[in-house]
């Protein structure tokens, strides 16, 4: 509210601040996974600083007024939970996202319930996903990052069971046995997580590890690492930035213009500019037709109705009437924008010639379609497809720079924050990638696509089984430096251009000491060499 | 024809019903803030609504709550 009374001081505040605030908002609020965050935040911004109070004492009024409307907002939020909503969800805690996983696992061994833990994994990880995507901006490490790291490790060995059925093939009695055992310690550790101390914690997984006696395998190596997880329980071009760089642009354009304008209500050109411009091409592009269209039609109605109304008081209820209906239509259609010129036209129409008003207003949209229509071409455009393309090509420049997590954990100690963020990187990457396929059925190779998507998964699960076989020392001192080139030439073979030819030589010279490393490292290469199929489909 | 503009009432009236707390929140906002501060500080409102509109929309609305809207916008 301050930012947007001095940003109507002067005209280099103006331009700052309408540089700034749009930027840093979009910057911190919003994602490629929810674009529109920033919306709220910034209307408050660009509503008050269109019409600026003329001195302090206005100020300080408008500052009242609205803290009013914040308790009224307050107060009827509370009344409308209590009228209407059932009560509100839990939101996602540590404690019940290990005690729904700790219930899955136990669920695991049967197979005709395999529909139905798909479903709630799938819900369990959008949730956790999206509460630690959206806490990246300003986290600190600390010990609950420690553990929300841990059980992301934990959910991504657990995927890796669901939706590869090979292991059952050798699920006997003493497996399923020792699922429930390591089911149950995750329960008895959600229901104390916050009490333990990290002692304590070592010293209960560290017996149920030694009194695991099944033979290697899956599940072994599935309940091994689950329990080592808790052992070790302490432990960004795109999107954000393109929009954030428009946003500002357009709002910084349509200001300055809005203020050196010597013309009354020049505020409707950062007002529409500001509605008019949307997060993606195609949404903005959608928006300046049906706006435009709208607009005509609110402005043909308003000059027809107008004359019609009774008084100062038969204008004020039409245009009540006007709002109620703009909020019952959905925003971005061509008939909302009709609701809100003829509120808007009416309120000025008080002040000023109803003519001329509607005048302006034609006049005042075109300019803000014009600045919207020059940045939304020419000034790092935001296309659905183009960004599916970078989110695709993200997906294979983050499999390298997870084994540069790797390397770095070859060569020492690597923190599991690091590979937990990577992991939320993925996997909300992923699930847009996957949207964005589901939706756009004329797509060309869609289902190569996706099943690229798919084969990326799963390497990117191995990934993280390699990565906790590496912190667990199960590559040997002597056999590390065999497995940094093979490394270096992994990467290479996958990005920045996929070529994989040699991939098939690099898996027949698989030699480590440890089965399970050898394992992990073939299904790897076996699923990137699987990509070669796909080569001509993936995009870029 | 009959059946189309019948269907447009319908899916007026639904849409009328979802957001019935919405129009209630800017009406009294906006008489509150007229009848004690003045006109020019109804824009003030409109962003506020914003937000209700976003807080109440990530709920789940049950039959009795939508008759009680019903009464509330009836009296």
């Amino acid at each position: 509210m301050i930012c947007a009374y001095v940003s109507t001081l002067s005209l280099a505040s103006c331009l700052l601040l309408n540089l700034l605030i749009p930027f840093v908002l979009v910057f911190t609020q919003s994602s490629q996974f929810n674009p529109k965050g920033y919306f709220s935040y910034a209307m408050i911004f660009v509503f008050l600083s269109l019409m600026p109070p003329d001195h302090l004492g206005e100020l300080a009024v408008e500052i009242v007024v609205f803290f009013f409307c914040v308790g009224l907002l307050a107060v009827s939020i509370r009344f409308h939970t209590r009228l209407f909503s059932p009560p509100a969800s839990v939101p996602f805690t540590l404690e019940k996202g290990l005690s729904a996983l700790a219930d899955m696992v136990r669920l695991l061994p049967d197979e005709e319930r395999r529909p139905e833990l798909e479903q709630r994994f799938s819900k369990l990880e959008q949730e956790f996903h999206r509460q630690s995507y959206h806490q990246n901006f300003f986290r600190r490490q600390n010990p609950e990052n420690g553990r929300q790291d841990m059980f992301s490790t934990m959910m991504q060995r657990f995927s890796y069971l669901l939706t590869d059925n090979s292991w059952r093939n050798e699920l006997q009695e003493d497996q399923i046995r020792t699922l429930r055992e390591t089911a149950a310690l995750m329960e008895e550790t959600a229901k104390r997580l916050e009490f333990l101390s990290h002692k304590e914690l070592t010293e209960i997984c560290q017996k149920a590890l030694k009194r695991m006696t099944i033979e290697e395998g899956r599940i072994r190596i599935f309940c091994r690492s689950m329990l080592h997880q808790l052992r070790v329980r302490s432990s960004a071009e795109t999107f954000e930035m393109r929009f954030a760089m428009r946003l500002a642009l357009v709002m910084t354009v349509s200001s300055g213009l809005s203020y050196v304008l010597p013309f009354t209500r020049s505020y409707w050109i950062p007002l529409n500019a500001f509605f008019l411009l949307q997060p993606s091409y195609e949404d903005s592009s959608y928006r300046m037709k049906t706006r435009t269209i709208g607009t005509f039609l609110g402005c043909c109605v308003e000059f027809v109705v107008h004359p019609l109304l009774p008084g100062v008081t038969g204008q004020v209820l039409f245009s009540l009437v006007m709002i109620s209906l703009m909020y019952c239509s959905v925003p971005g259609t061509w008939y909302q924008p009709i609701f809100t010129t003829c509120y808007a036209l009416t309120m000025a129409s008080m002040t000023m010639r109803g003519t001329d008003a509607i005048l302006l207003r034609i006049l005042y949209l075109c300019a803000a379609v014009v600045i919207v229509f020059a940045a939304n071409r020419f000034f790092f455009p935001t296309r659905r497809e183009t960004q599916f393309k970078q989110n695709f090509k993200t997906l294979f420049r983050l499999n390298n720079s997870y084994w540069d997590i790797i390397r770095q954990g070859l060569e020492g100690e690597t923190n599991l924050s690091v590979s937990g963020e990577i992991l939320t990187h993925f996997h909300m990457i992923a699930q847009d990638c996957a949207r964005y396929l589901r939706e756009q059925k004329e797509e060309p190779c869609r289902e190569e696509r996706q099943a690229v998507l798919l084969k990326l998964w799963h390497m990117f699960a191995e990934l993280e089984q390699m990565h906790f076989l590496i912190r667990t020392k199960s590559v040997r001192p002597e056999e590390q430096k065999r497995l940094l080139h093979m490394i270096e030439a992994i990467q290479e073979e996958l990005y920045p251009v996929i070529s994989g030819e040699n991939l098939s030589v690099i898996r027949r010279e698989l030699q480590y000491q440890d089965p399970e490393v050898v394992y992990v490292l073939d299904q790897y290469l076996r699923h990137a060499e699987s990509l070669l199929a796909y080569q001509s489909c993936i995009p870029f | 024809m009959k059946a189309t503009w019948i269907g447009y009432g319908k899916r007026f009236l639904q849409a009328l019903r979802g957001v019935a707390p919405v129009i209630l929140f800017f009406l009294t906002g906006f008489a509150s803030v007229y009848a004690l501060f003045g006109m020019q500080y109804v824009c003030v409102v409109s962003v506020v609504t914003v937000f209700f509109r976003c807080a109440t929309k990530r709920t789940t609305r049950r039959p009795g709550g939508i008759c009680a809207c019903w009464l509330l916008v009836r009296f």
